[in-house]
């Protein structure tokens, strides 16, 4: 999966990254993933096996160390600059929902 | 009783939500699943009984988690390994498909993207059903090319056209999964543009397709009884040792392959190799094994000079038909009169062969009747235009009866022994007659050395019941 599949990260996308901006380790994504979102989001141990090598060969992420099975994860610059971009693709959202959604309340 | 209890299932990759489903009922039976013993063609599923339970099951196809066909590399493991964090027991694996479960009911789904879900079962679905469309379109192609080449032989064989059949039902059987599978893949698109679940075969689609199986699997085993039946029947021992000794050799074979840990590569290159092997055995047993010996099977020599016994002509005559006796009055107390008979239920072929061992005469004439007009029809286009004959060419006699002549070459060899005792080939052309004569149900092709005259067609027709 190129770079440019990645231009709006879906939900569980953005909490990875998110997960991933300090090195976890792959299995423990998914705990750190819950406790950012505060359980609301949560994502299939499936999911995030097939998603870590399309991140990893996006070069959004990186391995920092591959201990036998255990692999942990860390964002890459790349990463961090598209999080970023949809963090401030969301801010951009929320504020022009403000604008239109104060009014109606 | 024993607490042990085996299922045969065989699925695809679309359908392991059905396969879920099928495993919480048994558990709400009371059967727990503890195993899956990899095995051709149906995997055997192993159950425990027990108390009934609610179990959630998760049956998940993981992308090419490992570079083994079979369980348990590093990289199959680390997929386990997340699975289990995520709460999941695993409890077995079939090559890329894995098998997990909970008790736990609120429990995070192993797959919570659509999109990621659909990518992996479409990649592993679409590989297997075009690998074996394939291999089977070949085998119906050479099938059809080398046995079907004579519309008339194929359709008069009860074991070429239960081949045939097999072939063809095994082709549409592929065809139905591969149109299944492109209405699932058009709907799941579908889905996913509009941001909605895919739909996987149901349970009850799943049964369905087991039933199909189980027939399909059937059909073939009668096939393979039949195949040993008529090999035994004909004395076809080297056929027999074949079809013995190959076939159980594939299926342990493949089956070990399907349970050891070996390379993917190795193992698709086995796989490759015995299906290989099969469609040669195949090839043989058709056009090399049963073929000539369904000619043969119910050939009766009538009468066989190398005996040394001169016959009694009238003996003989009662046995087929015509006799080149009846046509040709001046011929010798050496008659050989054989016929072959094949039949089918669509159509019988008898073909008969007299000649007179010592002045050289002969007629052989071959009768294809069927009470299918459809039958009669294609035969008549197929087999009997190629020897350069025409319906609208014949002679109309007695209303039903259709007759046409046509002048055949037959290019008979001599060998001559010469001085060096080298054989040379002499090669000379004979002019015969060949005629054709259709009624309703039956099409009769005589050729030999008469001359078709007003008495010649009355014995002929008089001893063939054509009036």
């Amino acid at each position: 999966m190129s770079r440019e599949q990645f231009q709006t990260l879906s939900e569980p996308m953005y909490y990875i990254l998110l997960a991933l901006t300090k090195e976890c380790c792959g299995v423990d994504i998914m705990k750190k993933v819950s406790d950012i979102s505060g359980g609301r989001v949560s994502v299939g141990p499936g999911t995030l096996y097939a998603l870590l090598p399309k991140f990893e060969n996006a070069g959004l992420i990186r391995q920092t160390t591959h201990d036998g099975r255990k692999k942990a994860y860390i964002i890459t610059s790349a990463g961090k600059e598209m999080l970023i971009t949809e963090y401030n693709r969301l801010i951009t959202m929320t504020k022009d929902g403000e604008k239109i959604l104060e009014g109606i309340k | 009783m024993s607490r042990t209890v085996k299922r045969y299932l065989s699925f695809n990759c679309t359908e392991c939500g059905a396969v879920k489903e099928y495993l919480e009922k048994m558990a709400l039976n009371g059967y727990i699943l503890k195993s899956i013993k990899p095995h051709f063609p149906a995997d055997i599923f192993i159950f425990e009984k027990d108390a009934p339970q609610e179990i959630t099951y998760a049956v998940e196809v993981s992308d090419n988690p490992s570079n083994n066909l079979s369980s348990l590399s590093d990289t199959a493991l680390e997929f386990i390994e997340y699975c289990e964090a995520g709460g999941w027991t695993h409890i077995c694996n079939l090559g890329n498909v894995f098998f997990f479960k909970t008790d736990n009911k609120n429990i995070t789904p192993i797959s919570t993207n659509e999109d990621i879900k659909y990518q992996i079962i479409k990649k592993q679905s679409l590989k297997f059903i075009l690998l074996s469309l394939l291999i089977f379109f070949v085998t119906l192609i050479c099938s059809i090319k080398n046995i079907g080449s004579s519309f008339g032989n194929a359709i008069s064989s009860s074991y070429l056209v239960l081949t045939l059949g097999i072939y063809a039902f095994a082709v549409i059987f592929l065809l139905i999964e591969l149109f299944r599978f492109c209405f699932w893949n058009c709907r799941a698109k579908k889905a996913l543009k509009k941001n909605k679940k895919i739909s996987y075969p149901s349970l009850k689609s799943f049964r369905k397709s087991q039933i199909l199986n189980f027939l399909f699997l059937l059909i073939s085993l009668i096939v393979v009884i039949y195949t040993v039946v008529l090999m035994i029947e004909c004395r076809d021992f080297t056929g027999l040792s074949i079809i013995t000794a190959v076939i159980p050799t594939v299926f342990t074979i493949a089956n070990m392959v399907k349970r050891t840990r070996m390379k993917k590569l190795t193992a698709v290159f086995i796989y490759a190799f015995l299906m290989i092997i099969v469609m040669l055995v195949l090839v043989y047993i058709q056009l090399f094994a049963i073929y000539p010996h369904l000619e043969n099977k119910e050939s009766v020599s009538v009468n066989n000079p190398s005996s040394g016994v001169p016959p009694v002509i009238t003996v003989y005559h009662d046995e087929i038909p015509l006799s080149v006796a009846d046509i040709l009055p001046d011929t010798s107390e050496y008659i050989n009169n054989t016929k072959n008979i094949s039949k089918s239920p669509f159509a019988s072929g008898t073909s008969y062969y007299s000649s007179d061992k010592i002045n050289g005469s002969h007629i052989s004439y071959y009768i294809f009747e069927s009470e299918y007009k459809w039958v009669i029809d294609r035969y008549i286009t197929e087999d009997i235009n190629l020897g350069n004959f025409e319906k609208q060419d014949c002679d109309y006699i007695n209303g039903d009866v259709y007759i046409g002549t046509t002048d055949v070459r037959h290019i008979y060899r001599e060998y001559s022994e010469d001085s060096s005792s080298e054989y040379t080939e002499k090669s000379h052309i004979e002019k015969e007659t060949m005629v054709h004569i259709i009624t309703n149900d039956k099409v009769i092709t005589l050729r030999g050395d008469f001359n078709y005259t007003d008495s010649e067609f009355k014995t002929i027709s008089k001893k063939l019941n054509l009036n």
